[in-house]
Order: structure tokens, then sequence, then C-alpha cells
């Protein structure tokens, strides 16, 4: 080919490259897509024949969708991806993670023709796929682990709807029941205890958004929820923003005000939030299975008896020490000789007192704190007859009261000086053992409580005389209550917690009602009533369903969403799965499939995706399995000048687009590199302190992460880690179906400086000096982890001089290795994924 | 055919097509470059580069210090009828309160006679070059609604904050430093999302350093310094990471995004000198530093704020905001003890009189725009007949200096009480679209397409106070 017909073929390219990207940036211009002022996504999916291409180019359908529109404007596709590259890429696409060194060994030495697709299939199987395209809805559904608002509230159970996303990933479940269940889960039937929890735990999707619980209006408030449900729901499910309807008819999509107004009552028909001063979201219990339920009861009949055996116990103690308590207790009603103040012999002045309750009989005595030295209390008994007793002491404490206070026994045998501390409260029942002591039959025992030399106030209310018997008895009787306590706390912790998991219901029938228009979204300005319905702008595609009297209505929209012939629900998701898997959409804008998004790359190609994604079944994985399995996941990133000329966005997708990887798969490479990553699954991400009612986010202070992988670790919507926000980590507060993908300082700081790099860094270093031996091989292990490939010429002597430098300089092998690491960490390379 | 790059091509191609989903495009791209080439082109010549936001949380009481009601003195201790929107909003009701008299004397300074109370005599000196709005009026009674409305006009919403939207708006202008620099913010009435971007891309958000009540240290940046290497080591490892990436471009294609990343190293690299610069305050005189309060212990902490924040805009920086603010409760927050604003006014008034003094000394007033303000203010009668005052969004003063505003000025008032605003209220959405319109940014043109929807600051209200510009 002459350079002069290159140059016409060229500019014949450019030129209809030219219309096509017009065609695609200026909506309303497509007449193809927009007839009679009918959005093209609102019109029936038309399922597209494969368009027959003479190439042997396709290698699945999607290919020839691809090389068609390619071959029409004149551009081929890019050559294969080298194998490791490719496989690379497929990691990252299936799981989030590079492949180990030996993983990429094996691939490179299979020879079997289906070495790929077994490859996919071992990935998809792995419940690391689980928490990549889980991590992808949670951006979908502006996961997060707090309310955010005014008061940003830590949410208790949020990780439970977090864990059911990525175990629905795992397990597959089919996208129309996954839509249902999330939306209207609870009023699904179940075929099991643990079906139902899945069910209840999938409503999470309705309660976990940036809520103001704050609002003193809590009808407002009311309003405002339901129109964060609308507008994900529209958002994420749709691609339609419904929101703008709550003040005026949609300005570009068919959202009438009355549709908004009849989706409102549908959630405002849906217990969701529970009001207080600060509100907070609902919470479910979860059902548990018919043996857990059994274990339940058990454990719960076990505390009964063991409380009920401790009460008995502590009736026949309490007829010995009595009970201290706001009621006083009778003296008659105690064993023993029990003598009241009262009637004790007072020297100096005494107040008597009935101030605290929690006293023997009437009334007990002070010294008014006064006249230190100056009053004492005299009890005198006689013993009826020989043997030993036990004598003890009432009193009311108090923090005024004097801890030494002074009590002398005397017999005709002996005399014994002891201090009673009346700040504290008596141990034994309304008493204070004062000791034990031996009598014959007629001896005198004098009691003598004086306020020498105390500091606060001096209280007497009764002395108690047991006789030996009785003092056993009572101790006998002291020790079953303590072992009896100890029976009912252990008891008490067999019980299997209640759990709960955030969620929603629907309102008790009594309480339904439809909600009427409120005029430009303002309260107090009602319109007329509208029944509950789901959006009527589909009506010609989707028959809406009617909404029952007795339920919100929410289980009719989830049907509706996701009626076979639904022309939005499954177009917006397999353009999701498109972009997860080819970094862009067919649409690029997958959360506007409205009149301001823009139009399809390929139209036919979305038809044909989404009309046989829904007849088989909307399985997820198959649906990944088919596009990278595609001729067109395994081209080359790089390209020649021309096909960068013709469509430097890669709308055509004949080459493959080099991605920045996401803020959670970057954290997760370290630490896979590093060895150090733990790759146990789900659970709370934050301690159980923190997940107590009424805890805000600021009180969380420095966020602790573990080695989990990213996706575990908790989502403050005022305090994300700083990997996720540095690496445009999705925004919690809105539908997002698209992150940003920004270069900062900022990024190259953190990467920098870190702390926390610079320790994976070093673990990378250590596993690198333990694995194998000499600096050519732990060189290229290095470079195996961090890019999968070995290093070049230029590579091997720029790392060798730095390394031959540092130790040279006397610094350690650890920490020369761990800089290299950590530059390798660095490099831009790292960060990007072909 | 003269060759266009692609930011023209693309701004052409916007022109042609008028297309909204070309705004979203252009954004992300805008996002994507390396941050040294996003300096934008205003919507009118600014007369302000630069903004210090002088946020004083918890609403100081405006008739206690700049808004002289004489009446109140008068009537001091009287029950008359305020319709007060707290208890409006609770019980719907009017009902009667006890009138409270000032607690400082005011008097009058400057040229321009303005009336100042006690609490602020350093500030007072430069009534001369304030400009006044005394008929503020804003939306939310409590303090995170307020907050929230103030810093991103929208309440129940997440929306970008001002700061953001003024970045999304000129780009920015400095190299070495971020461009929006929040010091000292709180963790409570919102947190983050004050200077948060939201759905704006995520170069726009504020860059926090410490947090309130900490003392600003280069600990509170966030990893500006490397806690192993040494800067010399660091330049050399740095080499050793830029070697790589050349070495591996030399295989590949040009590539924006390589360079960019690349970039950013450098920058990085450089704001690590940059940035302990500017919070090294030991190179500031002596006078300088006893100017600000710094080194008493009233004033040392807000003063050290100040300092920085005119470092900061003197290396280019654009919005700052210094927060006077506390994490637990807002610190201007009396609605018991109103003395205690005596302790918030000494710990502001040196430091910020000192800040207008420098900035002005140094020629840097004429474009940064110094404003000063509460979320709200307060009540001019006793809250529950006690011994303080409650919220008050329906009039309140702030004041703002140089960066185009009139000097010596003082713009609408409130009634004689200093309850509501009576003459040319002035709404806080209003301040908005007048602050955007000193930097050259027309607020009802500076919109973001999010969700298929035309998002500004100032929603679907504010009106530029043209009154108010020099």
């Amino acid at each position: 080919m002459t350079l002069r017909k290159l140059n016409v073929r060229r500019r014949l390219a450019r030129l209809r490259c030219f219309l096509f990207m017009a065609l695609l940036v200026a909506p309303g211009l497509a007449d193809d897509y927009h007839r009679g002022g009918e959005h093209w996504a609102f019109r029936p999916i038309r399922p597209a024949a494969v368009p027959l291409v003479e190439s042997n180019w396709p290698w699945t359908p999607p290919d020839a969708f691809l090389l068609a529109h390619g071959m029409a404007v004149g551009l081929a596709p890019a050559p294969d991806a080298e194998p490791a590259v490719g496989l690379r890429r497929l990691y990252y696409a299936l799981i989030g993670l590079p492949p180990s060194p030996e993983e990429l060994q094996a691939f490179l030495e299979d020879t079997r023709p289906d070495r790929w697709s077994r490859r996919v299939d071992r990935l998809l199987a792995s419940p690391r796929f689980g928490e990549r395209w889980g991590r992808h809805w949670l951006d979908v559904v502006r996961y997060a682990d707090s309310s955010g608002g005014g008061r940003s509230l830590i949410f208790s159970s949020s990780w439970r709807y977090r864990d059911y996303v990525i175990d629905s990933f795992n397990r597959d479940t089919p996208y129309g029941r996954f839509v249902q269940e999330q939306i209207a889960g609870d009023l699904l039937s179940a075929h099991s205890p643990a079906e139902r929890r899945r069910n209840l735990i999938a409503t999470g999707f309705l309660v976990i958004g940036p809520n103001n619980y704050e609002t003193q209006n809590k009808r407002l408030l009311d309003y405002d929820i339901a129109d964060e449900q609308i507008e994900t729901i529209g958002r994420a499910f749709l691609g339609v923003s419904l929101g703008c309807a709550r003040c005026h008819d949609h300005k570009f999509d068919p959202v009438a005000m009355r549709e908004y107004y009849a989706l409102a009552g549908i959630f405002l028909n849906t217990r969701s939030v529970v009001h207080d001063n600060v509100s907070r979201w609902y919470e479910v219990e979860l059902p548990v299975d018919a043996a857990e339920r059994a274990r339940r009861e058990a454990a719960l009949q076990a505390v009964k008896e063991a409380e009920k055996a401790l009460r008995a116990a502590r009736q026949k103690l309490e007829r010995y020490d009595g009970v201290y308590t706001s009621k006083p207790a009778d003296p008659r009603a105690i064993e023993g000789v029990v003598i009241e103040a009262e009637s004790a012999i007072a020297n100096g002045e005494w107040v008597l007192s009935a101030h605290s309750a929690r006293r023997v009989g009437e009334a007990y005595l002070h010294d008014g704190n006064k006249n230190k030295g100056g009053c004492s209390l005299e009890f005198r008994w006689t013993a009826p007859a020989t043997g030993r007793y036990l004598v003890r002491l009432a009193y009311t404490h108090g923090s005024n009261r004097s801890k030494r206070v002074p009590v002398l026994l005397q017999t005709p045998h002996e005399t014994r000086r002891l201090t009673v501390d009346e700040s504290r409260p008596p141990d034994q029942g309304v008493f204070v053992e004062l000791g034990q002591i031996d009598l014959n039959r007629e001896d005198e025992l004098v009691v003598t409580i004086t306020n020498d030399g105390t500091d606060g106030y001096v209280v007497v209310d009764a002395v108690q005389i047991l006789t030996a018997q009785e003092a056993e008895e009572r101790a006998r009787v002291a020790t079953v209550v303590e072992e009896l306590k100890q029976q009912v706390d252990r008891v008490r912790k067999g019980v299997p917690p209640v759990e709960t998991a955030m969620g929603a219901v629907d309102k008790p029938e009594k309480e339904l009602e439809d909600s009427p228009i409120l005029i430009r979204g303002q309260l107090e300005a009602k319109g007329p009533l509208v029944p509950r319905g789901v959006p009527q702008f589909l009506a010609h595609v989707v028959p809406p369903l009617e909404v029952p009297d007795h339920s919100s209505g929410r289980l009719e929209l989830a049907r509706w969403l996701t009626a076979p012939d639904h022309p939005l629900t499954w177009r917006v998701y397999v353009n999701r799965v498109w972009q997860y898997t080819f970094g862009s959409g067919l649409v690029r804008t997958p959360d506007n499939f409205g009149t301001t998004g823009e139009p399809p790359s390929h139209p036919e190609l979305l038809d044909f995706l989404a009309a046989r994604f829904c007849q088989q079944g909307g399985s997820t994985k198959r649906l990944v399995r088919e596009l990278v399995c595609s001729h067109a996941f395994q081209l080359a990133s790089r390209t020649d000048s021309l096909a960068r000329e013709l469509d430097p966005g890669n709308r055509l997708f004949l080459r493959f687009s080099k991605r920045r990887l996401e803020a959670e798969e970057l954290r997760d490479t370290m630490l896979v590199i590093a060895g150090t990553l733990d790759t146990s699954m789900g659970g709370p991400s934050l301690p159980a302190n923190l997940r107590k009612k009424g805890v805000e986010e600021k009180q969380v202070g420095r966020l602790r992460l573990s080695r989990k992988r990213s996706v575990y670790q908790p989502l403050l919507r005022n305090l994300a880690p700083e990997y996720y926000f540095l690496f445009d980590g999705a925004n919690t507060s809105f539908v997002c179906g698209r992150r940003f993908v920004s270069i900062t300082p900022l990024q190259a700081l953190y990467l920098l400086n870190d702390e926390s790099v610079l320790e994976l860094a070093q673990a990378t270093a250590n596993r690198v000096l333990h694995e194998v031996e000499g600096n050519n091989r732990r060189l290229e292990l290095l470079f195996m982890l961090c890019f999968s490939r070995e290093p070049t010429v230029a590579e091997r002597q720029l790392c060798g001089e730095f390394l031959q430098d540092r130790l040279a300089e006397g610094a350690s092998p650890e920490d020369v290795w761990a800089e290299l690491a950590h530059a390798l960490f660095c490099t831009v390379e790292f960060r990007y994924v072909e | 055919m003269e060759r266009l790059n692609r930011r023209e091509a693309l701004q052409r191609v916007a022109c042609g097509f008028g297309s909204l989903a070309l705004a979203d495009l252009f954004a992300r791209w805008a996002a994507r470059s390396a941050r040294a080439a996003t300096t934008k082109a205003p919507h009118h010549p600014p007369r302000a580069r630069r903004v210090i936001f002088l946020f004083m949380q918890g609403g100081p009481s405006h008739v206690d210090t700049f808004d002289y009601k004489p009446t109140l003195i008068e009537r001091d201790g009287e029950l008359l009828s305020f319709d007060d929107p707290r208890t409006r909003a609770k019980t719907g009701k009017v009902i009667k309160h006890q009138v409270m008299r000032p607690r400082w004397k005011f008097r009058q300074y400057g040229e321009s006679g303005s009336w100042v109370s006690e609490l602020f005599p350093h500030v007072a000196r430069h009534v001369d070059d304030l400009c006044f709005v005394h008929s503020a009026q804003t939306e939310g009674i409590a303090h995170g609604p307020a907050t929230l409305f103030l810093h991103t006009g929208a309440i129940a919403f997440v929306r970008p904050s001002m700061g953001s939207w003024i970045l999304y708006g000129l780009g920015t202008e400095n190299e070495n430093l971020p461009d929006f620099v929040t010091l000292n913010p709180p963790m409570n009435v919102g947190g983050p999302r004050n200077y948060s971007s939201a759905f704006l891309p995520s170069v726009y958000q504020g860059t926090p350093v410490g947090r309130a009540g900490q003392k600003l240290s280069l600990a509170s940046f966030p990893n500006i310094q490397n806690p192993r290497y040494d800067s010399a080591h660091q330049r050399r490892h740095l080499d050793l990471v830029q070697s790589l990436n050349r070495a591996r471009a030399a295989e590949t294609p040009a590539d924006a995004d390589f360079d960019a990343v690349i970039r950013s190293y450098e920058l990085a690299f450089q704001m690590q000198f940059e940035v302990p610069r500017v919070l090294d305050l030991t190179t500031e005189s002596k006078e300088t530093l006893q100017s600000y309060g710094i080194g008493d212990k009233a004033t040392d902490s807000f003063g050290r704020q100040c300092l920085i924040a005119r470092k900061l805009v003197e290396a280019g920086v654009r919005f700052v905001q210094v927060n006077y603010s506390n994490d637990s409760s807002p610190p201007w927050d009396q609605h018991s003890k109103i003395e205690q604003h005596a302790i918030h006014a000494r710990a502001v008034d040196r430091p910020i009189a000192a800040l207008l003094y420098d900035l002005k000394r140094r020629g840097l007033l004429d474009d940064t725009l110094v404003w000063w303000s509460g979320e709200f203010g307060r009540t001019p009668y006793a809250q529950d007949r006690g011994t303080g005052r409650d919220h008050n969004p329906l009039g309140f003063t702030m004041w703002f200096a140089g960066g185009g505003v009139k000097p010596g000025f003082h713009f609408g008032a409130t009634d004689e009480y200093g309850f509501q605003a009576v003459e040319n209220p002035v709404h806080m959405r209003d301040i908005h679209a007048t602050i955007l319109y000193l930097l050259g940014l027309d607020h009802t043109r500076l919109t973001y397409t999010f969700g298929g929807r035309e998002f500004r600051l100032t929603d679907v209200g504010g009106r530029v106070v043209h009154e108010l510009l020099a």
C-alpha cells in the first residue's frame, strides 16, 4: 500500500470513527436510539442475532459483536496479550489478587488447550471471587459501617449484610432472586431457617444508607429515609434517578411526582427506622433452626431453674442477714438476738435518724459528725447458755461515714478492739461480722461503739448475736447462695445470644396508609393521596403490578423490577458486569440509563447479553465466565497509534484498557506479596464495644485494621481507612457504579511513607530472603511477586547496583531488600494491571 | 491543521454539542491528569484568589460582639414575646423570653465608627478594613444541620463543600501543597462531610491537618515524613523508583497516566520540604510570633493556626479553613454562662488581628478574602431565663476583609433587639454566591452533573450581594 493510499484510508477511518463517537456523546442526535421521544433504554430488549463475520477471530458471541463494529469503522483488534499478562489480568478481574509465582508457572507450563477455561473455573469457584465481586456490589449499594449525618452512629451489624453479599456472589444467587431478597427478603417464603436468615439480612440493603437520624422532625426523617431508599433503588437497579420527582416531575426522564409518592408509600409503610431523639435503624431478630432453637430453649430453662434455686437460697439467707435495700428490715423477722441502737445505752449526743431506708427497724443513731470522742453506745447482753456466739453490727453506709469506727467487744474473759469502715456497704446483708466470741452461761457481753478519733459520721443501727448453730447454718446457706450465683452466671453464658441484623419489615396491616403528594416536597403542603405502586413509565413494556391493601408493596416492586422483560434491570446489570470485567461499560454511565446518560456503544451486544442473561436464569458466574473467555478480554493493551488515534477512549473494546488497581486491590496485593494476608472470611469489622448502641464514630479514635482482606475492614462514613479514600474508594453516600481514578501526591506520600506500607515491604523482604538463595533469584522472585514477570536486564542492573551500594555501606540485607520491595511497591507498574 | 491538546479539543467538542454527558466526562478527565495542569479559567476576572475562612464553631453571640443594640440595655430583664425558632419547631408556640443585655461594653472604632464590644479589642483596631454583614441568615437550628449548611449548602443530603466547589471551578494553583486545607477540623457536626468533595472528583477534597484540640505540628500532616529514611536516602530511594519507571516506560508507548504518576512522586517529594517549611514556625521572627499570641497560653493554639494559614496562602493554597472548634462540644455555644464568651474571644482576638495586619503588610490582603463567621448567631434573650443564649439562625453578624470587599463597611441590620434580620437580609446561599463571585465564579454556572442531574453549591437559590463589593 502506498503512503498516499494509507493516508486516505486513515482519513476515511477517522471520519467514520468521528461520526460514531459523535453519535455516542450526543444523545438526541442519534435517531436510531430516540424515536418519537422514546428513549432507547425504556424500549423492550431486542435480542439481536450474533453477527456473522468471516473471521476466526471471535471466540465467543460478544467477540463477534465487537469485531463487526470494528470492521464497520475500519479498526482491527489489537494482538493478543502475552499469557502472563493475560493471567494477571484474569486474576485481578476475578479475585482482585495477583497470581502467585507458582500459579503463574503452572499456567505457563500447562499445554492443554483449555488451560484458560480451567483456570477461569478454578477462580470462579474460589471464595476470593465473592470477596472481589461482592465489593463491586457494595459500591453500588453505598455500603458503610456507620450512618453518617451530624452524629454518625456506628452500625452494629452492617457486616452481616456485607457477608451476605459476598456469600451471594460465591453461591451465585440468580440476579433476579438477589434483587428480590434485598428489597423484600422478609416477604419471600423460605424453606429453612438459614434461608430465612439470609432473606432478612438481605433487607439490610434498605437501611445501610446515609441518614441523619438526628433530624428532629420525625415525619420529615421518614420521608428522607424513604427518599434515600428510592434514589438508591432507582440508580442501583434501574439506572434512573427517581429522587428528583420528590419536588417536581422529573425534568429529563419520564418520572412524575405521582409515581414518586406511589413509591414513597411503599417505603413509608416499611419499618426501617425506630424513632427516638436521635432515631435508629431497624433491626430484625434472626431465626435459628430447630436444633438451635431447642438448645436455646433448654439453656433458657436451665437459667430459669438456676434462678429459682438461687431465689430460694437467698430467701433462707435473708432470714439471717436481712436485705440491705430501700426497704427497712424487720428486726423480728431476723434470726438470733437483734438489739436495736435505740435500746442501747447512749453516752454523749446521738441523733435519731430514719434518713436512709437501708436500715433495721424504725430508725438508727448517728453522732452528727460532732463531739468526737464524746459519744459511745453500749449494747449489753447476757448469755443464756455456754457456747460460742457470732456478733454482727448493722449500719447504713455512705461516703460521709467514718472509715474507722472503733468497736470494743468485752466479756469477762477478754477485750477485743476492732474498727469498722462505714463508708462501704455491709457485706452480709445488713450486717458486718464483728467476731466470734466464747461465753459461759450468765456471762455478760458488752459491745461498745464510740466516735473516738473518727473523721466522718458514726452510724449505729443494731447488733445481732447468733448462736454457734445459727452461725453455722447461716454460713452453710451463704455458701449455697455463692455457688448458685456462679451457677446462674454459668448457665446464662450458655444461652446463645439473640442475633439481630439491620433490616426492614412491613408495618402491621392496620398501620398501612398511602402518602399524599407533597407539593414541592414540603411536608405541610399535602396534595392528593396516591395509592402505593410501582413506577408507570415503563407500563408499555412491563405491566405494573397492583399493590394489595395488606402489604407495603415491596414484594410487588421487587417482582416488577425482576420481570423477565424488564428493559432496565437486566441491561443495567449486564452492563455493570461488563464494566467490572473490561474496565468500562458498554454504557459508560452505569448508574444513569436515563436520557442524560450515555447511550451504549454496542446496543445490540447489550441487548443480546441482557436477554440471554435473563433467559438463562441470571447466573453472574456464567456471564463473567463468558466475558473473560472472550478473545476481547485477552487482547494486549498496547496497540498501534492508529487505534489510539481513532478510538482514544477504547469504546470499541478492540484492545484492553489498562486500569489502576482499586484501593482494596492495592492493599490486598501488598499483603499477599508480603505473605501476611489473613484469608479468614467475614465477621464484624469493629470490636463489640464500638458496636454497642449509641456509639458515635468520633469515639473510634484511631482506626485499627486487621490483616484480613480490605473488604472486611471498617468503612465508616466519616473515617474510612486511609488507603481507601486516597485511592478513590467508592463514596459511601451514593450509588457508585464507577469509581474515580485520581493521581495525587497524597497517594505518593502514602506509598512512600506510611508505616504499614513499610512494614509490608519489610515482610516481603523477609520472605524473599527466606524462600530463595542468591541475589539474582531473590530479585526474580520479587519481580514475579510484584509484576508477574522477570526483571529485564536494565532492571537487574539498577536493582543490583542499589543492592551492592547499600550492602557496601553496611546496611543489613533485611533492610536493603525491604527498600527494594518498597521501591517496587512505589513503581507505576505496580499500580496498574495491563 | 493546528494541533489541539486533549483539553482544548474537548472544550471545543463540548461547545459544539452542549452535552451534559460531556461535563461529567470532562471532569473525570480533569481528575485523571496531574494536579499541576488543572488550573482553569474563571468565569470573570476574580477579585480574590484565595480564601481564609475563620470558622467560629458554636455560634458567637452577635449582640455581644459586633451588633450593638442599646435597646437590650434599656430593656434588660423584661419579658417579651419572640418567635424563637427552636420553641416554634418543638411546640409551635411563641412564648415570652427575658431580654438579656450584652455583658460587654461597646464603643466605636476607626474612621468608620464601627461598634465593637470589649471582647474584640484587637480586631477592633482593624474595623476600617472589615466589611460587616449584620443581617446574615441561615438554615438549621441545631449545630449539625447549620454547620453542614454553612459548608455544603445542604442539610440532609451529602453535597460537596464550598472549598471543593471552588477547586473544581478554578483548578489548582499550587504544585507543592494541597489547595484546600482545613486546620484542626472537628469530628462532630458532620465531621469530614464539611470538607468533603462528595460526588465531585476526590482531587477536590479538603486535606485536614490536625484534629480539633490537637496542637499543629509536622505529625499532623498525613505521611509527610518517612519514619525510616532520612531525606538524602529517600532521594536515592526515589531515584531508584523513578529509574525503574523510566526503564519500564522505555518499553511501553507514551502514556499520560504514567507520566502523571511519576510526576506525583516528585510533587510528593517536594511537599516533604514545603509542608515542614509551612508548619515550622521557628523561622518566624519573635515579633511575629508575639503578635499572633504564640507563646501565650490563651492564644497559642489559635495563633499557630492563623500564622500557618498565612503561610499557606502565601505558598499559594487556595482555600484555608481555620477552625476554632472542639470535638466534644462547640466552643462558642454558651447556652448558659455567656461570660465564657470572654475565654473564646481572648483565644481568637489577637491572632485574628495579627493575621489581618500580617496579610496587609505583605500585600496579600488585596487578593485574599478573609471570612469570619459562626454557623449561626445567638438570641438576644436568655435561654430559659438563665445565663446564656440559644442558637439564632434568623439574624447574625459575620465579616469579611480584603479580597474585593468594601473596607469599613456595614451592610444589613437586625431589628432593635438583634433578633431577626430586617434590613437587607443576606441568606447563607447569598454568601456562597458572593464568595464564588469574588473568586471569579458565577454560582449559577458552576455546576456538576451527577446521576443525571445538575448540582450547584447554591442549589436553586443564592444572589451575589453586589453591595459588598469594592
